[in-house]
């Protein structure tokens, strides 16, 4: 009887004895155990080191974050540029496998059920399904932010066979609300997950479209890469694009703005989930920030004064060199570049002419402002004195050589006038013969000296240094022939070939204010920046107060631009005295002849603290007698003194007495 | 032979448990759904009756209060009765301005809400799930994704409803994600479930807050409200306590821990707020009720 | 009614009576933010007491019923404690398995076996996440308790499978 056969007490247990089926089964099982053992000790000590690094490429993703850009602010810690957020959708394809497949299947037998003749190729049916696929997804969001998206197949063929393993961009700039929505209504494990990253914004981009050319705007791009010492660089590797600066100070101090890169290396599950908390984190540093010397406030009121025309405003402070104002119009929102500019946005921009910043790039001849480099080239060269009269007084023309001049100032014959009442009257007749006197090469040395022959150096990258200062030399080399009489005139009124760009005139006019002839533009801010300390102009006391008077004269009752002073307009600045010139010249645009009106000034003229310089451009059909500095830049000028006076009123009644007034800076700084 | 008899024999289990669990790959979705419903259902009852029990139990524990415990008990309640009322009062008037308000600008009437309390008949919370099961189901209109709140604030939302039961899937579970705000500010961020650890509060973390957030030193924490725009849950109702916060990998925002409130862990009622259809109107909660 | 279906159904019903009582438990332990994981016991009674038929349909049904309660994937727990019940019951042979504290011990290792598989389970199916100290906690709280039940739910099962005269034959006990 078998021991199964027989009942065994409880608690009792046999075991079969030993037969050789079993002795054999027992010796494969070895066999077996030793292979196993043999194959686990081989992958785990001599292979190990290949396992681990392949589980770390398998199981780790490694993500790269660029810094946040650094912020812009003005003088006086208001944001000009910053960073906002940016919410967006991404789908994970790579979690749709299954989902394709299916979609494949139902898309193939509709098609053969359908038994036409084009029956469509595998990639494309592969296509078809992958747009359906990712459409439905679509929907599903619609569904949940009320709207209709339609997607983009392109893109999205293109994304598949570009980066497939990459999360696709269902939608982007989501509002906050579309952001709450979604976070509240999407399941937290779905494919599509709510994204942030952060672009540029511009606060007062709307108010300062005329700095736009100063403050530049960025674009996207591929990043040089992670620092050499951010670990995993063998991992697969997901790295978030850049923003660059392309233009203005975004370009200029790129380095500066651009944060520092951080990232994570995130665990993933084999379905690609990521497991937090990340493994490592580098956490990315924001850009350092950068305090302009820009006046958002005076900014503003300059480009409300210049309009829609094509023109520009500087104003610098004359002891610094800080640019408050630097305006050029037409400007465009830096809001329309955020994230990225769309085509008609840059056509229409481009249609306006307004990616040209006219005060910096802008080359004119100074028209009659220059007249007062003629005074100190003659007054200096001893050519004629503060209160000589001139030989023929102004009667409304005078002959040189065999053509007559006219005066095209006031339409009245101005008389026998000294230099100040010339100046004050911006006499035609008075400078031709004060420029003859003086003689052109010394005119010209004396332009030079002033820097009016080369673009001042300024934060800014810019176009090609178009400045330019003729002389009898320059003109024979090249090749036009000698130097006559009617060109020293020309040049005696800012005409010909004389070309200076408003900021360097608005730094000519800094200049003259301290009695200097060279004044260094800056446009970053420094609240203990000392006084600037240049070359002295040279004059004497009576020459300099002589063309101080004449100046000053300009902007008083009897000169070319009495209303900036004028008490009876709502405009008038009181207690303010303005030192200033008007100028306006014709010159050719494109072949189209225009008007370039000009207002340069200092204030207060006791004690200068600001210079501005405005130059407007006409139009072809606005050419004519009226289109002057004095009607059509002065006002321009005197709209940013009125901020910057009151402000100054402002802060000295908030400071307490005996306190230097400073700006304040942003916290942070 | 024999051998080979005696191996297979051996691995008829482990080849049983492969056609079982490939069988169960090819079974229809919708076989799954009514096998999984079906077998909820038949425990529900189970479920109810161990909630009632417990109620029950409750009950007579109460019972077993002196009339002075009692007649305290009703003082306070009476007390307490009068502020609610004062307060009622004063909600009322403040909606009546909203509406009116609203009607000046020709906003939308806001949604009104139906309050359906219901009681927890089993807590269920795992390292990896937090919920609920609550005694009202389709037969109290209770609908997929409500919100469902307590005194305490959100306790979290509806994630399956049944014939007479539903289910809440807690707001320490790491599946659900809420838009909420910190007090005092407008900025959504998104609050999602975290860690539970053992003894303690859940917890939670919020994603996408603004890098300038600063923590008051050495305060508690800042209080997270529902932000009111994501749709779900209408706005101001207390989540949880911020205590923490860093910055995030992106570098453009930071993230925070939050602490749950305890009572969450031993929540016998709660509130299902159910979207009413009708144009808005004062719902107050009826008497006894209770609202944060 | 055959004897396996009777065995069947009391293990079922002795399943149910289990999942009950955790449920209570959890209930209660839920203030303390701890969780019981019933499948050491569910596994290990079926695996010890039944055949192989009786078994697995009992686990299976248990673990599905685990599932319909539960936010995973229909099935997951069910195929994790048919798993762990298959393996268990391919060794019962080479277990002293009338023996209370080879009871307990088994029951225990199957606790820890099967919460390790569940927890792998959701990890690889990206199904949740959790800490490892609160998993830690959870299982060591079930380990103890299952420890302490054990000895009842063993005999519970025990005396139900008697009372539909479905226990084991003693000639099952070494060849299944």
């Amino acid at each position: 009887m078998s021991p199964a056969a027989q009942p065994l007490p409880e608690g009792v247990q046999t075991h079969p004895g030993s037969d050789r089926g079993i002795g054999l089964f027992y010796t494969l099982v070895g066999v077996l155990l030793l292979t196993l053992v043999g194959g686990l000790a081989r992958q785990q000590l001599l292979q190990a080191d290949m396992h681990y690094e392949r589980e770390q490429r398998q199981g780790l993703r490694r993500v790269i974050v660029p810094g946040p850009r650094g912020r812009i602010f003005d003088r006086e810690g208001r944001l000009l540029a910053g960073s906002r957020p940016r919410f967006a959708v991404t789908l994970a394809l790579d979690e749709l496998g299954a989902e394709f497949r299916a979609e494949y299947r139902v898309v193939r037998d509709n098609y053969r059920a359908a038994a036409g003749k084009d029956q469509p190729t595998t990639a494309q049916l592969e296509q078809i399904a992958r747009t359906s696929v990712v459409q439905r997804r679509l929907d599903s969001l619609d569904g949940i932010l009320g709207r209709h998206t339609q997607l983009d197949q392109a893109a999205l063929q293109r994304h598949f066979s570009e980066q497939p393993l990459l999360p696709y961009l269902l939608l982007n700039d989501l509002t906050p609300e579309d952001y709450a929505r979604l976070v509240e209504q999407l399941p937290v494990n779905s494919p599509m997950q709510v994204f942030a990253s952060s672009v540029r914004e511009y606060p007062l981009g709307a108010l300062m479209m005329g700095a736009a050319h100063t403050l530049g705007y960025v674009g996207s791009g591929e990043s040089a890469g992670p620092p050499e010492d951010f670990p995993g660089n063998n991992l697969d590797t997901f790295q978030l694009k850049d923003w660059f600066g392309r233009t203005g100070l975004e370009q200029r101090f790129d380095q500066q703005l651009r944060g520092g890169e951080g990232g994570a290396i995130f665990r993933v599950t084999p379905a690609g989930y990521r497991i937090n908390p990340p493994k490592v984190k580098i956490t990315p540093s924001r850009g350092r920030d950068l305090v302009t010397s820009l006046d958002a406030d005076m900014q503003a009121a300059a480009e409300t004064a210049l309009g829609d025309q094509s023109a520009s405003a500087v104003a610098l402070d004359v002891r610094t060199g800080e640019v408050f104002v630097l305006a050029s119009t037409p400007g465009y929102n830096l809001q329309d570049f955020t994230p990225r500019a769309t085509q008609a946005a840059v056509d229409d921009i481009n249609a306006r002419g307004a990616f040209f910043n006219r005060a910096l790039d802008g080359y004119y001849p100074p028209g009659s402002t220059f007249k007062l480099l003629i005074s100190i080239a003659g007054l200096r060269t001893g050519a004629f004195t503060p209160d000589q009269v001139m030989d023929t007084p102004c009667d409304g023309r005078i002959r040189i050589g065999n053509s007559w001049r006219t005066c095209f100032n006031g339409n009245e014959s101005h008389g026998a006038i000294s230099l100040s009442a010339a100046i004050a009257e911006s006499c035609d007749i008075y400078f031709y013969q004060a420029g003859l006197l003086t003689n052109p090469d010394a005119i010209a040395a004396e332009a030079r000296r002033f820097h009016l022959a080369a673009r001042p150096s300024l934060e800014l990258p810019a176009l090609k240094d178009r400045s330019f200062i003729p002389d009898p030399a320059w003109k024979k080399n090249s090749g036009r022939g000698a130097w006559f009489d009617g060109d020293t005139v020309n040049m005696s009124i800012g005409q010909g070939d004389v070309q200076v760009s408003p900021l360097m005139m608005a730094c000519f006019a800094a200049s003259l204010a301290r009695d200097e002839v060279f004044t260094q533009p800056t446009l970053l801010h420094d609240p203990g920046a000392p006084t600037q300390h240049h070359e002295r102009t040279g004059l004497t006391r009576v020459q300099r107060d002589a063309l101080l008077a004449g100046m000053e004269g300009c902007t008083t009752t009897g000169g070319t631009a009495p209303n900036v002073t004028n008490p009876k307009l709502p405009s008038y600045i009181p207690g303010l005295r303005i030192a200033g010139k008007t100028g306006t010249a014709q010159y050719a645009d494109h072949g189209a002849k225009k008007n370039i009106a000009w207002f340069i000034c200092f204030a207060p003229a006791e004690a200068p603290r600001i210079a501005v310089a405005v130059a407007v451009e006409s139009d072809e059909l606005g050419r004519n007698e009226s289109f002057v500095g004095g009607t059509n830049a002065a006002p321009i000028a005197q709209k940013i003194l009125k901020v910057w006076s009151d402000k100054q009123a402002r802060a000295a009644a908030t400071a307490p007495a005996g306190q230097t007034i400073s700006f304040p800076l942003p916290s942070g700084q | 032979m024999r051998l080979l008899n005696q191996i297979s024999g051996q691995a008829r289990p482990f080849f049983t448990l492969g056609v079982v669990a490939l069988a169960w790959l090819v079974v229809p979705a919708f076989v799954k759904r009514f096998a999984r419903t079906a077998l909820f259902e038949a425990q529900a009852p189970a479920l109810v009756t161990a909630g009632k029990v417990r109620q029950l139990q409750e009950y007579w524990a109460l019972r077993s209060r002196s009339v002075n415990e009692l007649i305290a008990a009703g003082s306070d309640t009476a007390t307490a009765l009068a502020g609610y009322e004062l307060g009622v009062a004063r909600l009322e008037q403040v909606m009546d301005e909203n509406r009116r308000y609203r009607e000046l600008l020709n906003l939308r009437p806001l949604p009104g809400w139906r309050y359906q309390h219901a009681g927890v008949m089993t807590r269920d919370f795992s390292a990896w799930w937090q919920q609920l099961v609550i005694d009202k189901g389709s037969d109290y209109g209770i609908p997929l994704n409500a919100p469902v709140v307590s005194a305490d604030g959100v306790v979290g939302r509806v994630t399956e409803v049944h014939a007479h039961t539903a289910v809440v899937a807690l707001v320490g579970d790491p599946g659900v994600r809420l838009s909420v705000v910190v007090e005092g500010d407008l900025w959504p961020v998104s609050y999602t479930g975290g860690d539970n650890p053992a003894f303690g509060p859940a917890r939670g973390t919020v994603e996408y807050l603004r890098s300038d957030l600063t923590m008051e030193a050495g305060g508690r924490g800042r209080r997270l409200l529902t932000s009111g725009k994501g749709g779900v849950f209408p706005a101001g109702l207390p989540v949880g306590l911020l205590t923490r916060v860093e910055p995030s990998a992106d570098g453009i925002f930071q993230n925070g821990e939050v602490l749950l409130p305890s009572g969450l862990s031993t929540l016998d009622n709660v509130t299902v707020l159910v979207r009413d259809p009708a144009p808005a109107v004062p719902m107050l909660p009826a008497a006894g009720g209770s609202l944060p | 009614m055959s004897r396996a279906q009777r065995q069947t159904f009391a293990l079922l019903l002795g399943n149910a009576i289990l999942c009950l009582v955790v449920a209570q438990a959890n209930h209660g332990l839920a203030g303390w933010q701890l969780h019981l994981w019933p499948g050491g016991l569910l596994v290990a009674t079926a695996a010890l007491q039944a055949g192989p038929g009786a078994g697995t349909t009992a686990v299976f049904v248990a673990g599905l019923a685990l599932d319909a309660v539960a936010p995973v994937p229909f099935g997951t727990q069910a195929f994790v404690l048919l798993t762990g019940h298959t393996a268990l019951f391919s060794l019962r042979r080479r277990l002293a398995h009338k023996a209370t504290p080879v009871r307990v011990a088994v029951a225990g290792l199957a606790c820890g076996v099967t919460l390790l598989a569940f927890m792998i389970a959701v990890a690889v199916a990206g199904l949740g996440r959790a800490g490892v100290g609160r998993v830690l906690a959870d299982f060591v709280v079930s380990l103890g308790v299952t420890a302490l039940v054990a000895p009842w739910f063993f005999a519970l099962q025990g005396r139900l499978l008697d009372l539909a005269q479905a226990g084991l034959r003693a000639e099952e006990q070494w060849l299944d």
